[in-house]
């Protein structure tokens, strides 16, 4: 029986191609908007759970100022006095830091600014790859005794950055100096990280008069489990330091879960605002449906009247344009989700064109089939009422009226 | 109790319609009785209540006042559902408009009463098409009603009125936009069915057309004036 009624539906969309198509624009925009933007975004969560477990849990950051997303603002600054007071906390297993700064460089007469590295030598500088994701992919890495040596991002070597290709052996100026190229890392994801230059701390002092200042301390604990309590305490040893208050700190202390929910409260907001977007469409949308049924229903009086004298009883008349508005829906929505879909590949390989690798689309099933039923039952919702209308006819009326 | 071989009957049926300010009593007081077998034409001029008296008989509508009778029993309190079940199996509908589904093939039209009676597709299709046999239509049978003649839709919409077997078939001036042929042609269909043991109730303003007819019933300002047989 439910089949009568789909196929019965899909004769009258044939037979009202033009207006069924424009009925359906505003759920296919809608649907092609959730698709795309959750499709985006659950890759880019992937990505960046996938980034998080990476650092791994068991490090903390500490910025200047208060912090967002692991970024200091402000003027305040950390300093060698602040890397020694979290070295000392208890539970801490080994701190360091790092410094950067925009800078000018040079490579074989051409001239470019993009961000230069300070980046320790000592045994921290294992636990600063891991968080901020430095791993050298060709030549080798910075080491003890390296002044005026230098690894560079991905895109030097890949001569984006420069018009030739950076390769290990050449040279680089670097604010006036002249630096030796040793290694090459591996790509990062986006395309500000990949153009970075990582020369040894102490040079990086000495050419980008930056005497004292961290731009970033970071913290391992030898107990991931008390992660959290560890966090505390640097929190509390910082305020005697640094003589401030609890509540006005003048810097900030988060754990890679913090970042974590940091990331996970803007995606949230993103996806909100998306979700919300695309809700306002899907309301047009269906309002539009509910408009095309109603016109259906008056159109088709007399076929009601004639339906219902040859046997059709009310819950086939409500069936009938339940399934009949459903069916607008439903194709409304499947032609959302190929545009979705085509619209968010689109987007990922525009982002790749931009260096941005992490954003890549994710399609799982339950979006799809979600997207589909969603869609049917925005349209059986908005038929809901014509379709109520329609059942609620006088058969000897609705033969009468023409 | 309705009398013995009596189909339908209506016992002192009003119909009463409220349009704008003013009441239009349609039926004052109406009584007949439909037997097994009769070719009954109802004539009388418009807004005489004919139409409304067969859409009575054909449990299309209700009684402001009085009662209706299938088989003995009354059904004038029966729900809208239960009322549509009964017409789909019982009563067979032609109307002047021929009325088929714009959207639909012939077949599909001959095959739409069944399917409100839940008859399982092959079952459909195979009782259309004979039926579409029966009518001489089935080399139109993919038609859709737009490109058939008002005489071939008309006997695709009578194929459509046989289709679930019923006792009685109401036509509501079947020859009305027909020409005079092919309204001939459409009688003689009529009258055969009819010898073949179908009740027929016809509507109609045509003297010659309600002389074909065994009794004849003749209404004027919702009541009956004249019976004749």
């Amino acid at each position: 029986m439910i089949g009568d009624y789909f196929k019965l539906s899909i004769k009258t969309f044939r037979a009202r191609k033009l207006r069924s198509w424009l009925t359906m624009i505003g759920i296919f925009i809608g649907i092609a908007a959730v698709v795309s933007l959750v499709s985006l975004g659950q890759g880019l969560q992937k990505a960046i759970g996938d980034l998080f477990n990476q650092m791994g849990t068991d490090k903390i950051m500490v910025t200047a100022g208060s912090a967002f997303m692991g970024l200091s603002v402000g003027g305040i600054e950390l300093k060698e006095g602040d890397l020694n007071v979290i070295k000392k906390v208890s539970g801490v297993d080994l701190a360091g830091g790092y410094i950067y700064k925009f800078a000018q460089m040079k490579f074989k007469d051409q001239t470019k600014y993009t961000y230069v590295i300070g980046y320790p030598l000592d045994e921290s500088r294992r636990l600063i790859a891991e968080v901020a994701y430095f791993k050298i992919s060709e030549g080798r890495e910075l080491k003890q005794g390296d002044k005026y040596k230098a690894d560079v991002g991905i895109s030097l070597s890949e001569g984006k950055l420069f018009s030739k290709k950076v390769s290990v052996g050449d040279n680089i100026e670097i604010e006036g100096r002249n630096f030796n190229v040793v290694g090459g890392m591996e790509r990062i994801g986006n395309p500000q990280d990949d153009a970075q230059v990582y020369i040894p701390m102490e040079t990086a002092r000495e050419i980008l008069n930056v005497p004292e200042k961290y731009d970033m301390l970071m913290a391992k604990v030898s107990d991931a489990g008390a992660v959290q309590q560890v966090a505390d305490r640097i929190k509390k040893r910082l305020r005697e330091y640094r003589n401030v208050k609890e509540g006005e700190e003048d810097f900030s202390v988060e754990t890679i879960n913090d970042l974590r929910d940091t990331y996970g409260t803007v995606m949230a907001i993103i996806q909100a605002v998306v979700i919300g977007i695309a809700a306002i469409s899907l309301f047009v949308g269906g309002v539009g449906i509910m408009n095309t049924m109603f016109t259906s229903v008056l159109e088709r009086t007399s076929q009601i009247g004639v339906m219902k004298a040859v046997g059709a009883a009310n819950h086939d008349i409500l069936m009938i344009f339940l399934v009949e508005s459903g069916v607008l829906g439903l194709l409304g929505g499947a032609v959302g989700i190929i545009f979705g879909m085509l619209i968010s590949k689109f987007v990922s390989y525009i982002t790749v064109l931009a260096g941005i690798t992490y954003i890549e689309s994710y399609f799982p099933w339950y979006l799809i089939v979600g997207a589909l039923a969603f869609s049917f039952i925005i349209g059986m919702i908005s038929g809901a009422v014509p379709a109520y209308r329609a059942m609620k006819m006088k058969p000897v009326d609705a033969l009468r009226y023409e | 109790m309705a009398k013995k071989g009596a189909i339908i009957e209506l016992r002192d049926v009003w119909k009463t319609y409220q349009m704008g300010a003013t009441t239009v009593q349609a039926l004052r007081g109406i009584s007949l009785q439909i037997f097994e077998d009769e070719f009954v034409a109802v004539q009388g001029p418009s807004g005489s209540g004919k139409s409304t008296s067969v859409n009575m008989i054909g449990c299309l509508d209700l009684p402001t006042k009085g009662s209706i009778f299938l088989d003995g029993k009354d059904i004038s309190k029966l729900s809208e559902s239960e009322l549509a079940q009964i017409r789909g199996r019982r009563i067979g509908f032609v109307f002047q408009q021929f009325n088929l589904i714009p959207t639909l093939s012939a077949i599909e039209n001959v095959m739409l009463p069944m399917t409100f009676q839940g008859v399982p597709f092959e079952k459909r299709r195979e009782r259309a098409e004979n039926l579409l046999k029966l009518v001489d239509m089935d080399d139109r049978a993919n038609h859709r009603p737009s490109e058939l003649s008002g005489g071939e839709q008309q006997r695709i919409a009578i194929a459509r009125a046989l289709v679930n077997d019923p006792e009685v078939v109401l036509a509501d001036e079947p020859t009305g936009n027909l020409d005079s042929k092919t309204g001939a042609m459409i009688m003689d269909f009529l009258k055969k069915l009819n010898k073949e043991g179908k009740t027929i109730v016809m509507v109609t303003h045509d003297n010659n057309l309600a002389r074909k007819a065994e009794r004849v019933i003749f209404l004027k300002d919702g009541e009956i004036v004249k019976h004749l047989s």
